[in-house]
Parts: structure tokens; C-alpha cells; sequence
């Protein structure tokens, strides 16, 4: 998923000043709050014996809704919230990915398939089930995959996840060879990695129940289970319009017989258009571990403001805290040493899976001749201080970014030259470094601007004269990113770099964000406007969506043949190794200038215990228990 | 009469058919396009042009325009992906809390804004006067959402006399259900307008004391409290009627600072959200529902003028 920057704007234009105030005022009078105290140790867990039952009441991020319930989502309805923190809590995909904690890896136990079996040389990947229930007695099986992929296969333009010559695109063909067991036949040997990580995770079984084309039929009536392009999917066509149909009928979720079959740990007590959704253990859960609490409550927000009011009153169990009000802390250390929501809340901090940037267009007519070279990326990225915007502008909540990896958490995908530097790989911030650099190549100030004087040391296509002086459209409506921006501008400034900054706002910048073809109209120097989040629907940190020639969300049309088949090697080596040489390539080559990578803390009830946020927006629920 | 009702009507009508254009248009006009703003960064070519022919927004404007006018004269104000809802069925459910919050404040404050009014105009340069004045410039100047978190801190942070939000919910009765959580909200709301009525009223009464229907009644013998209640009460509330025709708007529009700070899931909130996520459906049909509101806000306010002051019809 993209991620960007935005918070609530309410919060950052309307009510910044007021915060402030308010903050003071809270501050000097916190101990007469139901959080009770303003400095408390911020993670002393709740430690009492566990006991069962009790309602979690969790804040939603402010403007965050849980909009739809059919797991075959459309790009229109899509977020990672809606999919990740609501239909994977009643519908499980064939592959969880996540745990009650850091860990981003694939999670066998909890999915209802086992781990799938590769061979053919990577050219046949079987899927075994395990046998769980659906709600309605159903057995989550083979028919309940094949299901979702003849929809995938009849309704590719209506699913979120949908790329040309990806899945089903790839799959030559599948069948249920048992009535557990699921084989595909792929075009192409693949990656057991990638396969897994970014293929299969796309895939969730279907119960038959939902292969229906009108309330109360008969279930696998719908006939989409048995359909084929002979009649042109029209079967699974007629069964996708009525599921959609009713997944608009978003007032009845909660009593529908359709969307009350489910085969996860939770299913949907009560649901309003309004955001609020209470869901209850599934008693015919078929995974492990069982929920112990009675209900999870998730409540709307309008604006970090309220959100912190709410957690400052007491009304909500677990919310984030709102950046604005987190106090100071260096960066060495997650939580900081004073609680600012009082006593009765433990902290946690939570890693969202993704990364930071600006893209440099290289197309530009006039840049991009200076973008293609890569010590001008170096360069550019030598100039930008991550270690100091961490501290100065999220206050300690942030940590360095140098690669298409997130560093944090620690995973198997991190390579080590992103970890050089204390994170910030292969090229940690100088100015002097970049400065030099620069002069190497034919450039010297004049006028304190970096002017090339040398064309056959500036490289090919840089003309004698260019000045190394662009534009930069950054998302405005966050103080830190603002914050960032003008210290990137002023620290490129004593390098000789003139870095003039347009603020826009994000959506402003996401419409000047399609990839365009050489040109005059092609004239955006670099946009600076938020990141991109490993956190489906594929789960492996490829680069196929941001680097690849031509790819859709490549807008700065970034073309390096390398990069292409160093990306192509991680769809069809299963190695670790082949990633490893993507990742370190891609750190090394800067297709994007890699900037600080922020985190939040969320507070916790202290009656709740073993509340962690994964770092892919998944909620795990069933693991939270009530301690006495 | 009539006439004057007819010239206002087809005024009205011109009003709203320009505006429903250019609303359309602006929609246009978004960063990339519309379905652009719709899908987001993420969206690729293929969804891109599969959204932008599945929403018509490949066809001529004129055509768009027609098929969208089409459908709101069916009340059918569009559909939002974002939020899985149809238009009409957001504004149903959002409207009455708004109405309730606004109507409640509103009413307080004219409680409160009205008689206090008058009698600043009547008691003018007293110390009251000065007091009540001081009162209403603090309301004026006080942007709400300061206002409103500073009655949160007090009454719900420090002390807990009254919960910080309305019951989030998505029906009014379950508002109404709770009023104490009701007070802060309408509170906030009220003290914004009392500066408002009251003001004016002071203002309004002042002029009509010095008219010569007041010299004439007091003439004639009659009290003091005739001549405020009885005469000066009813043509000073002249200016408060257009003010209260012009407030209309609001009562669809939502007050968008209370709703945000007070949490309160009522128009306001949905149209702020809207515009932070481009939520281009909900965002025109909101446009054109306050649109609507405002000119017939305008046009009550013209006929609650003309009967009042018939020298107005002509």
C-alpha cells in the first residue's frame, strides 16, 4: 500500500496553537485525570492474572473507517485497515502474514492452509488445507481456493490487487487434486519466496456459502466454483456483481447470512456506517489461540486531538498517541521515559512496514540528464540528515532509511548495507562529502550554486552551465515533514545545491505522481510527498511496483536494465541471496533519495496485557487478555 | 405578492443550476483527475482507465451534467467508494444529528442572545451593558475549536462533569439518548451565535428606540414594557430573522470545528472528511445540498423580511 505522511490536518492547522495551549493546561493538571499521573513508567505491562471475558475498546486513527467486508475488494474500497485490521479478522487469507508482535514473516500456524509444497522446479506449487470449519460447518478447503481464483480470473479489473502478468495472469492452470489439496501450474518457474510472500498472500478461500447469486439460495449454486472462460466467467460475473451488491449494504453486515460465515477468530457483532464495529469470538474457530476477551470494540476518530482527549478520559483502551504529544526521547531508546496519557496506559511502539522518499523524475527535459547520474543521487542523498530530522523533528521517533527495506523490524529481507552507518547505508549524511563529490565531477560554485563547468566530467547529457538548482513539490499540512523539507534545502545549500521548495498539498502531489513520458509537460523536478508500505498485498519487499521500468507507481520513470533483472531474479530465484543483491543494489543505486522513516507509540490499558502493534497494520486480538 | 415570490424562485433556480456546474467542473479540475484522487497513488493505468470509463468521466461534460442532474432530480446524490455508502444514505444519517446540534445551540443562543440584547440596548452604557459586551467580543474573537477544547480540558479532562464526545453514533436517537453528552457541544455551538444575536439585537433595538413610532406610542401613553415587548421587540427582530434565514446553510452544512473537536459524527465532520480524502461523490452532493440550503435559506429570509416589513414586497 502507499503510505504518506498526512495526519489529521485538523489537528496541525486548526487546533495547533490551541494543542499547545491545551497541552499545558492538561499537563499542569494531569493528575486530576482519569490517566492519572503525567510521568509513569511508560511499559509496565499489565501484569495481574489473566482472566477471560471483557470489552477492548480501540481507537481507530482518526478518519480511519472499516468501510468493506468483502474480502475480493476493489481499489476503490481498499485500505490497508479495512483489509488487514477487519476482513482478515473474520475471513483468513490462505496465508497469514504477521504475529502479536514484530515478526512480518509468513505465519503457517495461523493461516488455514499449510506451508505450500514447490516443485516442477518452482513450476508447481501445491496447497494442502487443514481442515478448518467455516461458522456454517462448512470445511475450509480446496473448492473455497478455486472459488477466489475463478473470480480472480473473471473479475481481474475488480480486484485492488490485480497486475498484468502477475496472479492469475501467471497461473497456467489449477485444479483440486483432493478435496484438501489445491495444485497450481505457473508459467514460469518462480521464487518459492516470492510466490509465497506476494502471490499467494493476494489469495483468500471463499466459502460456499458466498457462491450464490441471490439470498438464501442454495450454497455453490452461483456456480462460480465449477465456471471456466468457455461461457467468459459469466457464472463467477453473475456471483461477483450480487457479492458486491451486498457488500454496499454495509447498514445489514452485521445480520447478513452471507458475511456471518466466517472461518477467522472473530465475526461482527454490531457495525454502523458511522466507523463503530464490535466484533465477538467466532466460537467455531478452527485456529489457535482462542479469543479470551468478549469483544473488541473499534471507535472512529475525527482528529488526533479527540483521539487523545479520549485516551487522557479514559474512554478508549488502546489508541495512538498523537506525535504532537509525545515528549522528547533520543533515538537510541523506542519508548520514552514519561508516559504523557498518565498511569493507567503502557506503551508500545508500532513500526509500520515501509519507507520514506523522494522521487527524482528523470524524464525531466531539462533534469533528468543530471538525476541519471548516480554520484548527483549520492550526492543528493549525502545531504540529507536523518539522524538530526529524527531528532530535531519527530522528537526521537524516527530512525535512518537507506533502501527499499524497512531496517525496522529486523527482518531476513535487511540487507547489509543498509545497515552500515548506523542506518544510513552506504551514503550517511556530509555535506562536505556531497560537496566534494560534486566538484570531482566538473561542478564548482558560482554564486553559490553548483554550476557544471566540466560537461564530459558532469556526464552525458548535462550541458556546460547547468546549475544544480531544482524544484521540490513537498506534501504540506505536517509541521516535521515541512520541517525536513527546509532543512534538507538549507544543508543543501552549503553544498552549493539550490533546492527550492513547493508546498502543495498531498493530494495535489499525488495527481502530478503518474509516471510521464519525456517532454515539455514532463516538468517536476522531484516529488516529496510520503512512502510506500510492504503491508499487502504483497508481503515481500520486492521492487516491482516502485523501481521497475515502467512500472505504475515508478513516477519518476526510474529505468535501469540491472535494477529489471535483479527485480526479475527475486520472482524466480528462491534464494535469499538473489533478494539480498536486489535490496543492496537498490541502496546503492538510489532509483529514489531515502529519507527519515517515522514510528508511533500506542498506549495500552493496563488491565490489557500482551497488546503489540504489528508493523503490518494486522490485529491480533485473540492474543489479548484481561489481567485481574 | 405572488410576484415578488415567482422573481425569487426563478432567481433561486438560475442560483443553482450555475453553481451545479461549475461544482461539476471544479471536480474536474482535481490533481490528476478524479479517479486519480479516487484510487490514489497506487492505482495503475489499466484501473485508472477501467474507473474513469466504469464513472463516465469519459464522456462529454454536457453529457455528465445531464446524467448527474438526472440523477439527483431521482435523489440520487452519488455513491462513495471511500466510505461504502450512497450519498443520500450518509446524508440521512448524519443530517438529523446535525440538525439536533444545531438547533440546539441555536436556540440557546437565542434564549440567551435575545432578551440580553435587549436589554443592553435598554440599560445601554450601564455597567451591564459593558459586561454583556465584553462577553460577546470574547465570543466573537474566540475562534470555536479554542473554545471547545478549552470546555473539554475543564469539564471533561479535569474535572469529568460531562464526557469529552457525543455518543459516536449512527443513530439520533442514541444521541438524544445521552444528553449530558450533548452539553459541550451545544454549549460551544451557542456561545459562538449569542455573541451573534445578541449584538445585533442590541443594535437592532437602539435604532427602533429612536423612531418615531416609539415617540408616538410613548405619546400615547403607553409603558415602557409595551413599548419594548409591544412595539420595538417585533421590528428589532427584523435583522435576527435574515440572520436566522442566512444560518440555514449551517443547519445542513453542519458546524465543521464542533463536530471535529466534539467528535460528533454529524454533516460537518463528513464534508471535512470528504475534502482530506477527495472524496469527490460525497463532496459534490454535500456542495449542492448546502447550495440548495443556502438559497432557500435566502429565499425565507426575503419572505420572512417581506412580511415583516411589507414596504420590502415592492
Amino acid at each position: 500500500m502507499f503510505r504518506n505522511r498526512r495526519r489529521t490536518r485538523f489537528a496541525r492547522v486548526a487546533v495547533a496553537g490551541a494543542a499547545a495551549l491545551l497541552a499545558v493546561g492538561i499537563a499542569a493538571c494531569s493528575s486530576s485525570s482519569s490517566g492519572g499521573g503525567s510521568s509513569s513508567s511508560p511499559t509496565t505491562a499489565a501484569s495481574g492474572a489473566k482472566t477471560t471475558g471483557g470489552t477492548v475498546t480501540f481507537g481507530l486513527k482518526p478518519q480511519v473507517t472499516l468501510s468493506y467486508i468483502f474480502p475480493f475488494t476493489s481499489i476503490a474500497n481498499v485500505s490497508s485497515y479495512t483489509v488487514n485490521q477487519f476482513q482478515w479478522l473474520m475471513y483468513r487469507p490462505l496465508y497469514m502474514f504477521g504475529n502479536n508482535g514484530q515478526s512480518i514473516t509468513v505465519n503457517y500456524p495461523l493461516s488455514p492452509a499449510s506451508a505450500p509444497v514447490y516443485s516442477d522446479g518452482g513450476k508447481t506449487v501445491t496447497i494442502n488445507f487443514k481442515g478448518w470449519k467455516w461458522s456454517n460447518g462448512e470445511t475450509v478447503d480446496a473448492n473455497d481456493l478455486i472459488f477466489w481464483l475463478n473470480m480472480m480470473k473473471a473479475q481481474k479489473a475488480n480486484y485492488y490487487g490485480y497486475a498484468p502478468g502477475l496472479a492469475p495472469d501467471n497461473i497456467t492452470s489449477y485444479s483440486a487434486t483432493g478435496p484438501e489439496q489445491v495444485t497450481l501450474h505457473l508459467n514460469q518457474s518462480y521464487s518459492a519466496l516470492w510466490f509465497t510472500y506476494n502471490q499467494l498472500a493476494e489469495f483468500t478461500p471463499m466459502p460456499m456459502a458466498w457462491d450464490v447469486s441471490s439470498v438464501g439460495a442454495k450454497a455453490g449454486s452461483g456456480g462460480c466454483t465449477t465456471d471456466s472462460a468457455a461461457d467468459k466467467w459469466a457464472k463467477c460475473t453473475a456471483v461477483y456483481n450480487f457479492l458486491a451488491a451486498q457488500a454496499k449494504l454495509a447498514a445489514s453486515y452485521a445480520s447478513s447470512p452471507i458475511w456471518g460465515v466466517t472461518d477467522g477468530p472473530w465475526k461482527l457483532s454490531s457495525y454502523n456506517t458511522n466507523g463503530n464495529v464490535t466484533m465477538v469470538p467466532s466460537p467455531t474457530y478452527s485456529g489457535s489461540p482462542k479469543p479470551t476477551i468478549s469483544a473488541l470494540k473499534m471507535v472512529p476518530f475525527t482528529s488526533d486531538a479527540a483521539e487523545y482527549t479520549a485516551l487522557k478520559t479514559g474512554q478508549i483502551d488502546i489508541a495512538q498517541i498523537p506525535p504532537e504529544d509525545l515528549p522528547t526521547k533520543p533515538e537510541s531508546v523506542a519508548l520514552p521515559t514519561t508516559n504523557p496519557v498518565g498511569s493507567s496506559y503502557y506503551l508500545t511502539p508500532f513500526y509500520s512496514y515501509g519507507i520514506y522518499y523522494m522521487q527524482p523524475n528523470f524524464n525531466n527535459p531539462t533534469f533528468g540528464a543530471v538525476f541519471k547520474q548516480l554520484y548527483v543521487r549520492q550526492a543528493l542523498q549525502e545531504l540529507v540528515d536523518q539522524q538530526g530530522d529524527g531528532t530535531a523533528f519527530w522528537h526521537g521517533y524516527a530512525y535512518p532509511e537507506s533502501g527499499p527495506v524497512p531496517t525496522k523490524p529486523a527482518s531476513q529481507w535487511v540487507p547489509a548495507a543498509e545497515t552500515e552507518n548506523n542506518g544510513e547505508g552506504p551514503y550517511p549524511f556530509s555535506v562536505a562529502n556531497a560537496k566534494a563529490l560534486l566538484t570531482s565531477h566538473g561542478w564548482s560554485e558560482v554564486n553559490g550554486v553548483m554550476t557544471c563547468q566540466t560537461p564530459a566530467k558532469c556526464g552525458t547529457g548535462i550541458k556546460q552551465g547547468q546549475q544544480l538548482a531544482f524544484s521540490a513539490y513537498y506534501a504540506t499540512g505536517q509541521q516535521d515533514a515541512t520541517d525536513q523539507a527546509q532543512n534538507y534545502k538549507s544543508d543543501a545549500a552549503q553544498a552549493g545545491v539550490k533546492v527550492t521548495l513547493i508546498g502543495q498539498s498531498f493530494n495535489t502531489i499525488v495527481g502530478e505522481s503518474t509516471p510521464c513520458a519525456p517532454g515539455p509537460k514532463c516538468n517536476w523536478d522531484v516529488l516529496w510527498y510520503g512512502g510506500w508500505g510492504y503491508n499487502g498485498p504483497g508481503f515481500e519487499p520486492t521492487g516491482e511496483s516502485l523501481f521497475a521500468t515502467g512500472s505504475g507507481s515508478n513516477s519518476g520513470s526510474y529505468s535501469d536494465p540491472t535494477m529489471d533483472k535483479l527485480i526479475n531474479e527475486t520472482h524466480t530465484n528462491s534464494s535469499l541471496s538473489a533478494f539480498t543483491q536486489y535490496a543492496t543494489y537498490a541502496s546503492e543505486q538510489l532509483p529514489y533519495i531515502w529519507t527519515t522513516n517515522e514510528y508511533s507509540i500506542y498506549a495500552v490499558t493496563n488491565k490489557l496485557a500482551n497488546v503489540q502493534m504489528n508493523p503490518l497494520y494486522t490485529l491480533f486480538p485473540e492474543y489479548w487478555y484481561f489481567t485481574k | 405578492m405572488i410576484g415578488f415570490l415567482i422573481r425569487r424562485i426563478g432567481q433561486a433556480l438560475i442560483v443553482l443550476v450555475i453553481v451545479t456546474i461549475i461544482v461539476l467542473a471544479l471536480v474536474h479540475l482535481f490533481p490528476g483527475g478524479p479517479v486519480k484522487a479516487l484510487l490514489g497513488p497506487r492505482a495503475t493505468p489499466q484501473q485508472l482507465a477501467y474507473y474513469t470509463q466504469l464513472y463516465g468521466f469519459d464522456k462529454p461534460f454536457y453529457e455528465q451534467y445531464i446524467k448527474w442532474v438526472g440523477q439527483m432530480l431521482q435523489g440520487n446524490l452519488g455513491y462513495s467508494d471511500k466510505l461504502n455508502q450512497s450519498v443520500t444514505s450518509l446524508i440521512g444519517q448524519d443530517l438529523p444529528k446535525t440538525i439536533v446540534l444545531v438547533l440546539l445551540g441555536t436556540i440557546v443562543s437565542l434564549l440567551l442572545g435575545i432578551p440580553l440584547g435587549v436589554y443592553q440596548a435598554v440599560r445601554r452604557y450601564s455597567i451591564g451593558d459593558y459586561v454583556l459586551t465584553g462577553i460577546s467580543f470574547l465570543g466573537y474573537a474566540t475562534p470555536t475549536f479554542f473554545f471547545g477544547l478549552l470546555l473539554v480540558d475543564w469539564f471533561a479532562v479535569r474535572t469529568h462533569i460531562f464526557p469529552p464526545f457525543a455518543p459516536n453514533s449512527s443513530s439520533v436517537l442514541t444521541i438524544l439518548g445521552d444528553p449530558r453528552a450533548l452539553v459541550l457541544p451545544v454549549v460551544a455551538y451557542a456561545f459562538l451565535l449569542f455573541a451573534l444575536w445578541s449584538r445585533y439585537m442590541r443594535s437592532s433595538v437602539m435604532d427602533n428606540l429612536v423612531q418615531d413610532y416609539v415617540r408616538t406610542a410613548r405619546a400615547k401613553g403607553a409603558s415602557e414594557r409595551q413599548v419594548i415587548w409591544g412595539h420595538v421587540f417585533r421590528n428589532s427582530l427584523v435583522s435576527i430573522v435574515t440572520l436566522l434565514g442566512l444560518s440555514l446553510p449551517t443547519l445542513v452544512a453542519g458546524a465543521i470545528f464542533i463536530e471535529v473537536v466534539f467528535n460528533y459524527p454529524g454533516m460537518g465532520l463528513a464534508f471535512y472528511n470528504a475534502a482530506e480524502q477527495v472524496d469527490y461523490q460525497v463532496l459534490l452532493g454535500f456542495t449542492v445540498l448546502a447550495t440548495a440550503a443556502t438559497v432557500v435559506g435566502n429565499l425565507l429570509a426575503d419572505i420572512g423580511y417581506a412580511m415583516l416589513d411589507p414596504r420590502v414586497r415592492y
